[in-house]
């Protein structure tokens, strides 16, 4: 019984752990790309470093408050903001890279609806896929609650209804 | 070989010959035994009849010319079967030799009687009944024609290590064509079973005529004199008297004495007699004494001892014995009461002082110890036992209302086990060591009295064993061979072998009746080659009616299987319907429907190993056993994942909410990947 015990407790801890690895893996590389792009944005082209720490506070927000492991929410947010910025801030690198531009640009309700509305779209994702994902656990589990049923009752059909006693020893 | 065996052998030998049945055409009342002989059961021939068989008249059909007649045996008694196949043997022609013997369907449904069939002695009987009265033979006659041919025949009969003992004038033949006289029968009863207790010698006669024993020569030798006796005298001198009587007069005054009384025989002849009739039989003349004087005339001149007579006689219940064999005959007759006379010291003084032998006194009151071979303890009855046998040593073993011969004891069982109080005191008379302590007293032993010790330690084992087929059934079978079975279920058959039993339990199985009985047990014990004993024993532990059924048809499997040749196809449908229970107790529907799949399919050959394999298998029984455990363990398992699945909301709101931000995630990244791949070839293409 202690045994099983430690077998239960120690299989999610042992899950965890992993998740937590891949989590913490996952995230290094995008931190250690993101960092990549800022240093080089920072060094090369200060402009677009501004745009780009403007456009990506979203992303900032959601690493600062995503507690989960794995950090998915993040992961989640911080690409699709990503994605809105990344047009903006190549734009800026193409046009020539001044403040002036840069300021113009963050001062376009556009680009910022666009930028922030990526975000958006990330947090969206992160909120509605847990609901789709339920339906498809409920339909999953329906399915293989079917397929317990089925064995069962083939259990009773071979053995009998004492099949469903309480085994001895 | 066994009796037994042999007497199968020779009935199966007819039934699997040519048949010409076909070719005999019976009348309705005829039966034909072997193919050959046809016994007309409603022509009864009373002076070839005995108090044990019935004789019919009988025809040989390869020979209608011979006359011949069939003795169909009591079913309740054993043949003599060793007799009756050394006899066969035996090249004498003052002998009645068997001609074939076995078991025959009589003319009534479901009736069999084992029959002998021989051919009829060719002449009248020497007298039609005991009671007759005959022209008296003369001394010559009686020589010539009387002893010469017959003491021959004991000697041929003798030198085959068998006994006759059915010698008497009723039973004894003249043949018409030379005057010579020949023997009758005697294989149908046990030894002296068929003769009247005057022709026994007195230890003999004190027996009940089944418990008499084989016997040997002395007893033979009393029988002649008894048979000349009357011979002479043309008259039976004690026709009027019973059996009792005579009895108590020949323990008081000595057989000859008793059985002639005031008659006189012929001066030449009375002291052969008298010397032929002597109560010790190591005093009795022997075969060649007789024969010196019936072929020269010399006479054994030796003369008994006298016997040793008290001067005051002992005294009980009313009667008075001035011997030592008359107080133990008095003593046998109220056992009760003589059990606590012999409790005390009365015997022994008696003996002492007026019988004058101190040391026959003190081997009485040695009775009482247990000594070495002796029981684990002493009862008034082994003690009371235990003197009559010191008082007259050569007598019968008697204890309480048995009386037997010590090579008797395998008739005695078979009277014992028809009757359920002298089985008690059989069992306690060989469990009590008596016949160890009979032997011991004996001043001549004798070959037979060895072979009678190791019957009774035979005997002892079965009897100490009260199961089913074992105990006092077991031990009538074991010690006689050829004795049918006695069980009431086997109705009017007499099956002598298993193959026949099981013949007969097959037929009772065809009526939806199962013929299985203690004394079924026991037959098949006694009479199966090889060992039985481990199905017996199962049987008897059995408890429960199921497993008494399943033990019942492992024993019959296993006689099945050594007489393969009898299908038992009612048997096993019987079997098959009565241990569906056992089906029921496999847990696996599949193989249960498997299982009687094949025992219905195994119906068609009636073997019942095959349903013992089918039904008693250990390992497919284990298989189940733990096929089932297992189905258990996967039904719990089941049961408890179900009802995770089922109840647990938390678990499963927290799985689709990692699963979720997970394929969020994934959603996400294959979005960004696609912009930013967008925007590289269009910024850059």
């Amino acid at each position: 019984m202690a045994k099983q015990n430690f077998k239960k407790s120690a299989k999610p801890k042992t899950a965890g752990k992993s998740a937590k690895a891949r989590g913490k893996g996952g995230g290094v590389y995008i931190y250690t790309l993101v960092g990549l792009i800022v240093v080089a944005l920072m060094m090369f082209a200060t402009p677009a470093f501004v745009l780009f720490m403007v456009g990506i506070v979203p992303a900032m927000v959601a690493v600062v408050v995503d507690r989960e492991p794995g950090r998915n929410a993040s992961l989640a947010v911080a690409a699709t903001n990503i994605a809105g910025v990344a047009p903006f801030v190549v734009e800026l690198l193409i046009n020539g890279p001044t403040m002036a531009r840069a300021m113009s640009m963050l001062t376009d309700v556009f680009v910022l609806a666009v930028m922030y509305g990526t975000a958006a779209i990330g947090w969206g994702l992160v909120l509605g896929m847990p609901k789709v994902a339920a339906v498809y656990i409920n339909v999953t589990n329906e399915a293989r609650i079917q397929v317990l049923r089925r064995e069962q009752k083939r259990l009773v059909d071979e053995w009998g209804e004492a099949v469903k006693e309480f085994p001895a020893g | 070989m066994s009796d037994a065996t042999m007497i199968a052998e020779d009935v199966s030998a007819a039934s699997a010959g040519p048949s010409v049945a076909a070719d005999i055409e019976l009348s309705a009342a005829e039966i034909l035994f072997a193919d050959r002989y046809r016994i007309q059961p409603d022509v009864v021939l009373p002076h070839l009849s005995t108090t044990s068989a019935r004789a019919y008249l009988a025809t040989d059909t390869s020979d209608p010319k011979k006359d011949m007649y069939a003795l169909v045996l009591d079913r309740t008694g054993p043949a003599r079967g060793q007799a009756l196949v050394t006899a066969k043997s035996v090249p004498h022609d003052a002998l009645t030799k068997p001609v074939r013997w076995g078991r025959v369907d009589w003319n009534e449904p479901g009736r069999q009687e084992n029959v002998i069939v021989l051919e009829q002695p060719s002449g009248t009987p020497l007298m039609p009944s005991l009671n007759a009265t005959v022209q008296p033979w003369t001394v010559r006659e009686l020589k010539r024609d009387l002893l010469a041919p017959i003491l021959d025949l004991i000697r041929r009969v003798h030198d085959e290590r068998l006994t006759h003992r059915n010698i008497r004038p009723t039973n004894l033949f003249r043949r018409a064509s030379d005057g010579q006289v020949m023997s009758g029968q005697f294989y149908s009863a046990p030894a002296g079973y068929d003769q009247p207790a005057m022709f026994e010698s007195l230890e003999r006669a004190l027996c009940p005529p089944i418990a008499r024993g084989n016997g040997d020569m002395s007893d033979e030798m009393s029988a002649i004199g008894v048979t000349l006796l009357i011979l002479a005298l043309g008259r039976n001198p004690v026709a009027g008297i019973d059996d009792k009587t005579l009895l108590t007069r020949r323990v008081e005054v000595g057989s000859y004495n008793a059985i002639l009384g005031d008659t006189k025989l012929p001066a030449e002849l009375a002291p052969i007699v008298r010397a032929l009739m002597r109560g010790e039989d190591h005093e009795r003349w022997s075969l060649t004494d007789l024969s010196n004087w019936v072929h020269s005339g010399r006479v054994n001149p030796s003369q008994p001892m006298p016997g040793v007579r008290a001067d005051r006689p002992f005294e009980f219940n009313g009667q008075a014995a001035h011997t030592a064999r008359e107080l133990a005959y008095i003593l046998s007759t109220d056992w009760t009461a003589a059990a606590k006379v012999a409790g005390t010291e009365t015997i022994a003084r008696w003996v002492d002082r007026s019988l004058k032998n101190r040391d026959l006194a003190k081997e009485v009151a040695d009775c009482s110890l247990l000594g070495v071979g002796g029981p684990r303890q002493m009862t008034d009855d082994i003690r009371l036992s235990r003197v009559i046998a010191t008082l007259d040593p050569t007598g019968p073993i008697r204890f309480r209302r048995m009386t037997v011969m010590p090579d008797a004891f395998g008739p005695a069982a078979v009277m014992a086990v028809q009757d359920k109080s002298l089985a008690a005191d059989f069992t306690d008379l060989i469990l009590g060591k008596l016949m160890g302590f009979w032997h011991e007293l004996q001043l001549r032993p004798k070959t037979w009295m060895v072979t009678a010790s190791e019957v009774a330690e035979k005997a002892s084992i079965f009897l100490a064993e009260t199961g089913s087929g074992f105990s006092i059934e077991r031990c009538a079978y074991e010690l006689n061979p050829t004795l049918p079975c006695l069980s009431p279920l086997v109705g009017r058959m007499t099956p002598t072998q298993p193959r026949e039993m099981l013949e007969v339990i097959e037929e009772k199985a065809g009526q939806g009746e199962l013929a299985f009985d203690r004394h079924i047990a026991a037959f098949l014990g006694a009479r199966i080659n090889g060992s039985i004993d481990r199905e017996l024993g199962y049987y008897a532990r059995a408890s429960g009616e199921l497993l008494r059924r399943v033990a019942q048809l492992r024993l019959l499997a296993f006689v099945q299987s050594k007489n393969s040749s009898t299908a038992a196809k009612n048997l096993f449908a019987l079997f098959l319907d009565s241990l569906q229970p056992i089906f029921d107790e496999y847990r696996n529907t599949r193989l249960r429907e498997q299982l009687l799949k094949d025992a219905r399919r195994a119906k068609g050959r009636g073997s019942l190993n095959d349903l013992v394999r089918i039904i008693d298998n250990a390992k497919t029984r284990r298989l189940d056993e733990r096929g089932f455990e297992i189905a258990q363990r996967r039904q719990l398992a089941i049961e408890a994942e179900v009802a995770k699945l089922q109840k647990d909301e938390t678990f499963r709101q927290r799985q689709a909410n990692r699963l979720g931000r997970q394929i969020a995630a994934n959603v996400a990244s294959v979005i960004s990947i696609l912009v930013l791949g967008a925007l590289v070839v269009t910024r850059m293409g």
